[in-house]
């Protein structure tokens, strides 16, 4: 790209954020010099990713807040006639009698904070084939799925087989009701994720290019649409443990990365951090500038739950995802890292959908700028 | 002649309640008389007083310095009027309602109630009544001299003093408490029209002819300067007499220029002069634009405030080179419309950084800045038709016509017409001889400026079709819109404009004819041999006699 036209693109039409870095470097450059490319993006969207088919849940979906309610205060014991009147007004009756629904030693206790205080719902499972995601392990197995995009056989998600029969978490081709609610609400106050693909001479076939997490010190902002603003300025948090960075290459458009781990600190809501073992994403930077595509690893099964179980009493009403048998589902179909001691599996296989415009990043100008971050102030 | 006859006749068509004309008869007569006497003198140089409305920014001020920023204003303003391109001039036919005096007269009853309540009134009133439970004069006619003489600009005259401490006395029998009683006299005060209307007094000159007295001095200076009332050197100097020493005047005048609140001045004349005003009900249309908001629209409006301060004030800068500055301020926020970069030092979304736009850019100067590109568009599209209109309007002064009642479009909305870009369909709605008059002005102008659309993203094509910016403005052409800047910058009537703008801000009205002839000649050569420098304009103005010498001349 020259100078000229980098000009042009950055202070022009503007569909596509650059960094600064990359702004920088591009303008000492000689006019007529190749010059890599930086983009920056913020993620405007991170959930599981569901690729729901009608083969998926045989058996039928897991049952709306009116069956789990109606189901659990049968499991308390309640007569016909107790249930019926509970269940005339499950918004106000549903928090306390589902939040306390656990026993041990016979006294009533959080069901949230000790999921085994109640015997496995043993929820619907996904039974499809087709799913998100990327072959972790390298085997073609039973419970793996082929991809629908890349076609890729092998492919290991089960987190959405957990989540693939809640009506709230189906989402194909939209995010589901519930983990786009659970993205949603606390973008206002989290800390936005931004991305970087630095190194780009190619946008189509690349070889060498570098793909970046950060996370901002400030939440996304708004725009009327209520979606994230392109084109923001960022600050980029320099915390050592936040800056995820791995090598990739760009085939067909197609970014994808080598292995990696990657971590971020998310929100209590969410789920407090998001760390993958084992990571691989593939993204595409669209016409439009906007960059789409999956993150998949092993995910923690302790995040996983704490995710699900946040919320509490108000997101279980809300969802109809029964917060102990996610528990259990992520206990039996955990397929990652062993814990010998523990003697059970402390990950399991995921992919999340990310969604994200163009921003711009700096970093603190009394701080040195981090090995991994390739944002510079200007 | 009466009061009604005056708000009747040479100053407008005013409805004002009973309950405002009762205090009005009562305390303005001798401001009226001394009008009346102005009609007969001889003609020189100079107009007429014009007795205007307190604007909203005027009579917010006025609150937050004589009160402090702690006292809130609750209650609805009347609208400002627009007159000759600025509000300033409005302001002296504006008139007040039945419901306009009731929201006036609501608030001055909030603002009373917070001053005397008690957490507030020990810092207003030092001294305290013999009985709480009992009127006071002494320490009522300390507060409302104090307080009065900056509400009306000038000392009270001994009857109303006298009605305001009768007010006291009568409130404060009848609820058995003296801060009670005071809140009446306050509310009283805030409600009159000395204080809702600027009236400036004049007196007899040297030469026969009439000028503003020391008080009418202080008021038209602390309000072109500062945007508020007198402070009390200003007011200590107009009692004594001192503001017709010309040396003390100066000193008093410099004194202003050098104070901070000089920008409050400076910021609200250009507030004017740009109808600013006006993004209080801008919108755009947020399925086509979700990138604007209200938040935006605030920064946008800041970010030429804070440039036309940086420029004129802290730097001394050419008036004429705000049309091709490149050194403005920005908000990440705002970044988001421009498409740049913008780092401050905490990342916060409303952290305003000061900001170089990079040579080349076809942005430059405050036309191509998203306050004047918003501000002159429609909701869903941008106007090349209403930029130039308000270009040639309200930075060169000339007057261009409205358009006729049955102007047709159907040649536009004709199905089988791909008109991509704006000049597209401004070339054929102006095949019509009889639009193409008045848009031949606005377009070519208003052109320029469409590479930015109506929230200022920058776009080089419309509907797939590049889009051609370049145009002529009298005499001088230009490819894009930083050409259109500094066609803006070299056109003589740029500064003309401005100099006529200024002192009809001033003096809230057109000029007469012999002060137009003033301000073309003298003044604007005076601007120009000062670089066109706002601040030396200013203390010009304050400086001239003109500035001070009422005639009764029209305009």
């Amino acid at each position: 790209m020259t100078k000229a036209a980098l000009m042009k693109h950055a202070f022009g039409s503007m569909a596509r954020g650059l960094s600064l870095c990359a702004l920088v470097t591009a303008l000492v450059l000689p006019s007529d010099a190749g010059a890599s490319e930086t983009r920056g993006f913020v993620v405007s969207w991170f959930y599981p990713a569901m690729y729901a088919t009608d083969a998926d849940c045989p058996e039928g979906l897991n049952p709306k807040v009116e069956g789990l309610f109606e189901r659990i205060l049968k499991e308390e014991g309640k007569s016909p006639s107790e249930i019926a009147k509970l269940m005339e007004n499950i918004p106000r009756n549903f928090d306390e009698i589902a939040t306390n629904r656990g026993r041990i030693n016979g006294k009533p206790v959080n069901v949230y904070l000790n999921p085994t205080s109640v015997p496995d719902p043993r929820i619907k499972i996904g039974q499809g084939k087709i799913g998100l995601g990327f072959n972790l392990d390298g085997k073609i197995g039973p419970s793996d799925f082929t991809d629908p995009e890349t076609h890729e056989k092998g492919v290991d998600n089960q987190l959405s087989r957990i989540l693939a029969c809640f009506e709230a978490t189906r989402g194909t081709p939209i995010r589901g009701l519930w983990p786009g609610m659970q993205w949603d609400a606390p973008r206002d106050t989290m800390p936005a994720w931004l991305i970087q693909i630095s190194g780009i001479d190619d946008v189509k076939n690349d070889d060498d290019v570098s793909i970046s997490f950060y996370r901002a010190t400030a939440p996304i902002l708004r725009n009327a649409k209520g979606d994230p603003q392109a084109n923001m300025t960022f600050l980029v948090d320099t915390t050592p443990r936040y800056q995820n960075k791995v090598h990739g290459r760009i085939k067909d458009g197609m970014i994808l990365s080598d292995v990696f781990e990657f971590f971020l600190a998310a929100d209590p809501y969410i789920q407090p951090d998001f760390n993958f073992k084992k990571a691989r994403v593939r993204l595409r930077i669209e016409s439009n500038g906007t960059l789409n595509g999956y993150i998949g690893g092993y995910a923690s099964v302790e995040g996983a739950y704490l995710g699900a179980a946040a919320g509490e009493a108000g997101e279980e009403a809300f969802s109809a995802v029964d917060v102990p048998g996610i528990y259990y589902a992520l206990q039996r179909l955990a397929d990652g890292d062993v814990d010998s001691k523990a003697g059970k599996r402390t990950t399991i296989s995921a992919t999340y959908r990310i969604d994200a415009v163009p921003a711009f990043f700096t970093t603190p100008k009394d701080k040195p700028e981090p090995q991994t971050a390739s944002a510079s102030p200007q | 002649m009466g009061l009604w006859d005056m708000l009747n006749g040479n100053h407008g068509k005013r409805l004002l309640g009973a309950a405002f004309i009762g205090l009005a008869a009562v305390f303005l007569t001798p401001a009226i008389k001394a009008q009346t006497a102005v009609a007969d003198t001889a003609q020189v140089v100079g107009g007429p007083v014009v007795m205007r409305r307190l604007t909203q920014h005027e009579y917010r001020n006025i609150i937050r310095d004589v009160f402090g920023p702690s006292i809130a204003l609750t209650g609805r303003f009347e609208p400002d009027t627009r007159a000759d391109e600025l509000i300033a001039v409005g302001a002296g036919e504006a008139t007040i309602t039945a419901s306009a005096f009731e929201n006036y007269d609501r608030m001055a009853k909030g603002i009373a109630a917070q001053v005397l309540d008690d957490d507030h009134r020990d810092q207003y009133i030092s001294c305290k009544p013999v009985d709480k439970r009992a009127a006071d004069q002494k320490c009522a006619r300390q507060f409302i001299e104090s307080f009065g003489r900056f509400l009306f600009r000038r000392p009270l005259k001994e009857n109303e003093l006298a009605a305001y401490l009768k007010a006291n006395a009568d409130a404060t029998a009848l609820v058995h408490d003296f801060y009670a009683g005071l809140r009446v006299s306050l509310a009283g005060l805030l409600s009159a029209p000395q204080f809702l209307y600027r009236q400036e007094q004049t007196e007899p000159d040297n030469s026969g002819a009439r000028r503003l007295t020391g008080y009418g001095m202080a008021s038209r200076l602390s309000f072109l300067l500062w945007n508020s009332v007198p402070d009390n050197q200003l007011l200590n100097a107009a009692a004594k007499g001192e503001l017709k020493d010309p040396q003390i005047l100066t000193r008093q005048i410099d004194r202003m220029l050098a104070s901070p609140r000089l920008e409050e001045g400076v910021r609200a004349f250009f507030e004017d002069m740009l109808a600013f005003d006006n993004f209080d009900s801008l919108d755009k249309d947020s399925e086509l634009y979700p990138a604007f908001s209200r938040d935006v629209a605030n920064d946008a409006r800041e970010q030429t405030l804070r440039t036309i301060v940086d420029h004129l004030l802290s730097r001394n800068g050419d008036y004429r080179d705000l049309f091709t500055t490149g050194k403005t301020f920005l908000t990440p926020r705002l970044g988001t419309i421009y498409g740049v970069a913008v780092e401050t030092p905490n990342g916060l979304v409303n952290e305003w950084t000061p900001y170089n736009i990079p040579a080349g850019r076809p942005q430059a100067g405050i036309l191509t800045q998203a306050s004047f590109l918003m501000l002159y568009s429609h909701p869903g599209r941008s106007s090349p038709t209403l930029r130039g209109k308000a270009l040639r309007e309200k930075i060169l002064c000339q007057r261009v016509p409205d358009p006729p009642a049955n102007v047709n479009f159907s040649l536009l909305e004709a199905r089988g017409n791909e008109y991509r870009t704006a000049r597209q369909r401004l070339d054929a709605h102006t095949s019509n001889p009889a639009c193409a008059g008045c848009h031949k002005i606005m377009d070519p102008i208003g052109l320029a400026l469409e590479n930015f659309d109506t929230i200022s993203g920058y776009r080089a094509a419309e509907n797939g079709a590049p889009i051609n910016a370049s145009g002529r403005l009298d005499g001088i052409n230009y490819t894009d819109a930083a050409g259109l800047g500094a066609a803006v910058h070299d056109n003589p009537q740029a500064p003309t404009c401005f100099v006529r703008r200024l002192y009809a801000y001033a003096v809230g009205r057109q000029a007469t004819q012999g002060e137009g002839k003033w301000l073309d000649g003298e003044l604007r050569e005076q601007f120009s041999s000062d670089g066109y420098r706002v601040r030396g304009l200013l203390r010009r103005i304050a400086l001239s006699p003109q500035f001070y010498r009422v005639t009764a001349e029209a305009r």
